[in-house]
């Protein structure tokens, strides 16, 4: 396709006039599926493509009054980027993602494939099901929502867990000054909402393994803990790797709506759960720092376009069925 | 003897398999259930019991203050409510539509830069401009600040969505489209006609992908909307937890005569909030479950 448009637009030989008119032909051909496709392509356009251009704004001094996008403003170089490594800020909230987001990563997959072979191995019909449904539910909870019961749980007056330490003849703990323990809450929040999704997943790659092998086994004396060792976790290894690789090719990318709804801006709990998008969030609209969060941001997309591709093209490499593209 | 000694042993141990597993499962069941039930239970008590027993697993002083306060005492989350509801239908709706009009034309096999549109949209999975170049383009290009269009057109379109309904189109015969091409029916009718009826799964199930993330959507609002009546509800809550005050100060003068001599259940409102804005996803639930199981599927399964 590129070939053929670089052809198009190349000097007029009588080749490529041949050519425009094929190009002419096939749009009038498909004249309808062309226009069914227009909206879709105006829309990646205007919402994806047009900021792609605007990641030049981290080379500029941005002055909102300068025309065209701020592309107007003057050149600068690299001094966003400067004014960005020059600071131990940038190493603190890179090291925070990708600490938070290994640790998320890790905890989901354990926590995701232990419930899902559970779920298999249960023989009570009612109990798997419903067990299963409220596993699924807190998927659908939004993150605000979910910060509305964290701070009915950890909050220092009234919440669940300083009411039953007082209870118990123990000490309150101000949670929302301790920025120690907020990677342990993040993870086990996390895993509230996310870890049922993981285990759908999980469970419907096991249910699409053979019967015939486990039967053969059973013939030949396996144990169920057997089972599960030698047969179901071996067939897991690809299923896991996948969403593994693909998780990992998003491991620049902080959760903003997570970390956000819950921390807010709280000052205090910086230290462990700042992530570069609540910094670069905050350097835009509250601090104004348009150039300097614009660079931050171009590092975030170079860094993270990189590791979608490579992440992409390991599993492609790994199975080709199974990328989604 | 020793065959059957040995089944007897390991079936034992496969029974501690099952029970171990068993009560995994339900301790984790209960994990997800918890919080959501002692949350609902506290809304519908009287907040100082709370505050001074604790929450607990069931209410010991019944009081609807809370309810009571955010549906008479004031109409900011009544709007707040109208608010989502709108985006959430305006939003699912435009999603399935353009999703499936971009989706359906790559599945053509006749279509000659059909590849060369796929790896356009695909392309928007991989890069993005990220925030700043976003915010910027939303605000002083499209002048979307403080419009009730931005909770609604970006973010209609994706690329993850848009392949998952190519799948699902790709598995329809293209035997069907290509005889009523020749009985003469158009492109657009055809889609119309006949692709989009035989697709009613896929489109439920991106309707219903869309309808969460626009009932959940708050992020939105923070960047662009400053107007407190186009608020969504889950930004309400956000607002609320940040000042409560916010919403105390919208009250009209019956609700705050009746509050004088009572204190003003903080706590108490927030929770009522969230739980009737997690009211209908519970009672759409049995088809959410459904249908987001169904779309994991075909976006797991390689079409």
């Amino acid at each position: 396709m590129a070939q053929v448009q670089a052809k198009t637009i190349g000097p007029p030989l009588g080749k490529s006039k041949k050519k425009r008119h094929a190009l002419w032909r096939e749009i009038v051909r498909n004249r309808y599926l062309y226009l069914l496709t227009l909206p879709g392509i105006a829309y990646f356009i205007v919402f994806n493509y047009l900021p792609m251009v605007g990641l030049y704004l981290a080379f500029v001094d941005y002055s909102p009054v300068a025309p065209a996008f701020g592309l107007g403003s003057p050149f600068v170089g690299l001094s966003n980027f400067r004014f960005f490594f020059m600071t131990d800020t940038w190493i603190k909230v890179t090291i925070n993602t990708l600490y938070l987001n290994a640790l998320f990563i890790s905890t989901g997959l354990l926590v995701s494939v232990t419930l899902a072979l559970a779920l298999n191995e249960m023989t009570l019909r009612l109990v798997k099901r419903l067990a299963q449904t409220f596993m699924f539910l807190p998927n659908f909870i939004s993150w605000t929502v979910i910060s509305v019961l964290a701070i009915a749980i950890f909050s220092t007056d009234g919440g669940l867990l300083n009411t039953m330490a007082l209870r118990l003849g123990g000490q309150t703990v101000a949670y929302y000054q301790e920025p120690g323990v907020w990677p342990a809450i993040l993870v086990i929040l996390r895993l509230w909402k996310g870890a049922g999704f993981g285990t759908v997943i999980y469970l419907a790659t096991i249910s699409g393994i053979d019967q015939g092998i486990y039967e053969a086994a059973t013939i030949d004396g396996a144990s169920r803990f057997g089972k599960i060792w030698h047969i179901t976790l071996p067939l897991l290894k690809t299923t896991t790797c996948m969403l593994l690789i693909m998780d990992v090719g998003k491991i620049f990318y902080g959760d903003f709506g997570m970390i956000y709804a819950l921390v807010g801006d709280n000052a205090l709990l910086r230290s462990t759960t700042d992530v570069i998008d609540t910094f670069v969030y905050r350097a835009m609209r509250v601090n104004n720092e348009i150039g300097m969060s614009a660079a931050v941001g171009f590092f975030q997309s170079v860094i993270g376009f990189v590791m979608v591709v490579c992440a992409n093209a390991a599993v492609r490499w790994m199975d080709p069925e199974s990328s989604l593209f | 003897m020793t065959v059957a000694k040995r089944r007897i042993r390991s079936s034992g141990k496969d029974t501690l398999v099952e029970v171990f597993g068993t009560l995994l499962c339900v301790l984790f069941a209960l994990f997800c259930f918890l919080p959501l039930w002692v949350a609902l239970v506290a809304s519908f008590s009287n907040e100082s019991a709370v505050i001074r027993d604790g929450y607990g697993l069931w209410i010991n002083q019944w009081d609807l203050t809370s309810y009571k306060l955010i549906f008479d005492g004031t109409d900011t989350v009544l709007n707040a409510y109208g608010v989502t509801i709108l985006t959430t239908v305006c939003g699912a709706a435009l999603t399935v539509v353009l999703t499936a009009m971009l989706a359906y034309p790559i599945t053509v096999q006749s279509l000659k830069y059909r590849n060369a549109i796929a790896y356009f949209a695909y392309a928007t999975m991989v890069f993005s401009g990220g925030l700043v170049p976003t915010y910027i383009m939303m605000v002083r290009f499209l002048h979307l600040k403080n419009n009730l269009l931005v909770l609604i057109i970006p973010g209609a379109l994706n690329a993850y969505n848009m392949f998952l309904m190519r799948n699902f189109f790709a598995t329809l015969p293209a035997s069907l489209a290509e005889s009523a091409k020749i009985d003469g029916a158009s492109d657009i009718l055809i889609f119309f006609k006949i692709i989009l009826p035989l697709s009613k799964p896929i489109l439920a199930t991106i309707a219903l992908f869309a309808s969460m993330g626009y009932w959940n959507e708050w992020y939105k609002v923070l960047l662009y909307i400053e107007e407190p009546q186009l608020y969504t509800l889950q930004y309400l809550i956000m607002r609320l937890q940040q000042q409560v005050d916010f919403l105390t100060s919208s009250l009209n003068p019956a609700a705050r005569q009746a509050l004088s001599f009572v204190s003003i259940p903080t706590v108490g409102i927030r929770l009522a909030t969230a739980m009737i804005s997690i009211g209908p996803i519970v009672l759409l639930y049995p088809l959410l479950q459904r249908y987001f199981i169904k779309g994991l599927l075909i976006g797991s399964v390689k079409g």
